[in-house]
């Protein structure tokens, strides 16, 4: 009886999105993958307030893949940190030492926006979700002095993680630690200065909240880390990653060298408040833990005991584990660790 | 009192009437997947007709199919999964109408669905085809498109779907 006033509705159907309520499309657009989730912003003003409010939450993505074929790898990757409803702000690469640096930059940073800062590096070891099989995957690389045996390892020591970060409130931003030209001495007053400019344009007389250092393996980052230190209040959260090859790309590296990868003997990625923060974004904190690695997610060991022998300089450790009752002294604490691998 | 007590055991049927008035009987087991239904079956106010007045006939057989389906203990996984897939191979505003359905019947798992089917149909767009598939008209000046897509330059750099479905 009523079918025909409703077919004839239909016929007349350019579909009208403002017939559902604002809650529908929250969460129709909440099932959006980052591409389509910038790309909805555009669409009207009450779209781009639903993907702010969508966005307005921190955000890490990170994804791993032990594929042998570098291209292969950073596709993999890239498209599962993308498929969340994310707005990356900075770009962390791991590979393994197998992998070309330079391509694997190339590859990761032409998959982003070039205003937003990449870093990749070779790491000693990743752990992380393998994109392929949702799983926990931890790598170990064998790091040879000697090329030619690196080479016969090759596909041993292949894989990226790939880590892609939204922190609403905070802008991120890169500096590269310089070497003048002769001497190569490091021009840690200018990383300090640059910090400090960059962050107080941001935030203020607010402390920066974080900065995260890659250094290579020519740099001896104590001093570095001495200064920035003694330079920064305790608020300010330092961490970093030493001895390794690294390339970076930001804003400030496109204007200075074309848009080519750049490199210097360190690079620092700096993370501040920023004070035009829309309101109803949150607040972001940094913590510090520090992490074997081995059991990212397992069980935690709380040390019982520590004792000195000074007898053979050694150390004897006990130690309890998560619903494990008895006390553990150091080795069996190992053979657990191996045994779990 | 008898009569009442031997009914319940029996499988019990509700009438269903959409917004035209349309009546639908089915099984309570099937029915009581929406919450909303669910509860009034609870509150015992649900004795005679459901009259669902912001759900319209079209609509009710597509959620009535839905939730037969879902509730039949005959089909196995594989078989609700490509029941799901054909489900939504419909016009956009059909889902959208759908959509608001299971949200007033409170029928999650339909609700999702659709959500995840009409976020599907945006995948790939231009925000112009995404304008054009919802027909909203722009409230932006050009000035301001521009600012927020140079804030998210990545996004316009790889291949995106100019067609409409």
């Amino acid at each position: 009886m009523a079918a025909k006033p409703r077919q004839k509705q239909e016929e007349m159907a350019a579909a009208t999105i403002d017939m559902i309520g604002e809650d529908l499309l929250h969460n129709i657009l909440s099932k959006l993958p980052a591409v389509e989730c910038a790309a909805a912003a555009c669409v009207s003003r009450s779209w781009n307030l639903i993907i702010t409010r969508l966005l307005s939450l921190p955000n890490l993505s990170s994804s791993l893949s032990r594929n042998p074929n570098l291209q292969c790898a950073v596709n993999e990757v890239v498209e599962k940190v993308l498929a969340r409803t994310i707005r990356p702000q900075f770009v962390i690469a791991s590979i393994g030492p197998s992998f070309d640096l330079q391509e694997a930059h190339r590859l990761i940073t032409c998959r982003f926006g070039s205003r937003i800062p990449v870093i990749t590096s070779i790491s000693q070891g990743i752990f992380g979700k393998d994109a392929y099989t949702n799983e926990f995957e931890e790598v170990q690389w064998d790091t040879f002095e000697d090329d030619e045996a690196h080479e016969d390892l090759g596909n041993e020591n292949r894989g990226v993680l790939l880590t892609v970060g939204f922190l609403p409130g905070l802008t991120v931003d890169l500096i590269p630690l310089s070497k003048t030209q002769g001497n190569q001495v490091l021009m840690i007053d200018d990383l300090v200065l640059s910090i400090r400019e960059h962050s107080s344009s941001h935030s203020g007389s607010a402390p920066p909240m974080g900065i995260l250092l890659f250094s290579d393996e020519d740099t001896d980052i104590k001093p570095v880390l001495e200064k920035l230190d003694y330079a920064f209040s305790t608020e300010t959260v330092i961490v970093g990653d030493g001895g390794s090859q690294f390339l970076y790309r930001g804003d400030t590296a496109i204007n200075r060298s074309n848009n080519k990868a750049s490199s210097s003997a360190a690079v620092a990625l700096l993370f501040s408040t920023d004070r035009g923060k829309p309101p109803g974004v949150g607040e972001t904190q940094f913590h510090v833990m520090l992490s074997t690695g081995i059991s990212p997610i397992g069980p935690a060991y709380k040390a019982v005991s520590v004792r000195e022998r000074p007898k053979d300089y050694s150390t004897w450790l006990t130690a309890k584990r998560e619903a494990v009752r008895e006390s553990l002294d150091g080795q069996t604490i190992l053979d657990q660790i191996y045994d779990e691998r | 009192m008898a009569e009442a007590a031997s009914s319940t055991i029996e499988k019990n049927n509700l009438t269903l009437k959409s917004s035209y008035g349309d009546e639908f009987v089915l099984e309570e087991s099937i029915a009581i997947q929406s919450v909303t239904i669910k509860n009034m079956v609870e509150d015992g106010c649900s004795s005679s007709v459901i009259p669902l007045s912001k759900v319209d006939t079209g609509t009710l057989i597509k959620v009535i199919e839905y939730m037969k389906m879902h509730s039949s203990t005959s089909s196995n996984e594989e078989e609700i999964q490509n029941f799901d897939k054909e489900f939504v191979r419909i016009s956009i505003k059909t889902i959208l109408n759908i959509l608001e359905a299971a949200n007033f019947l409170d029928i999650r798992s339909l609700l999702d669905l659709c959500a995840e089917a009409v976020a599907n149909r945006i995948k790939n767009k231009t925000p112009e085809v995404v304008r054009k598939i919802f027909n909203i008209t722009s409230d932006f000046t050009p000035e301001e498109e521009a600012e927020i897509r140079n804030e998210t330059p990545w996004a316009f750099e790889g291949d995106l779907d100019h067609s409409l479905d």
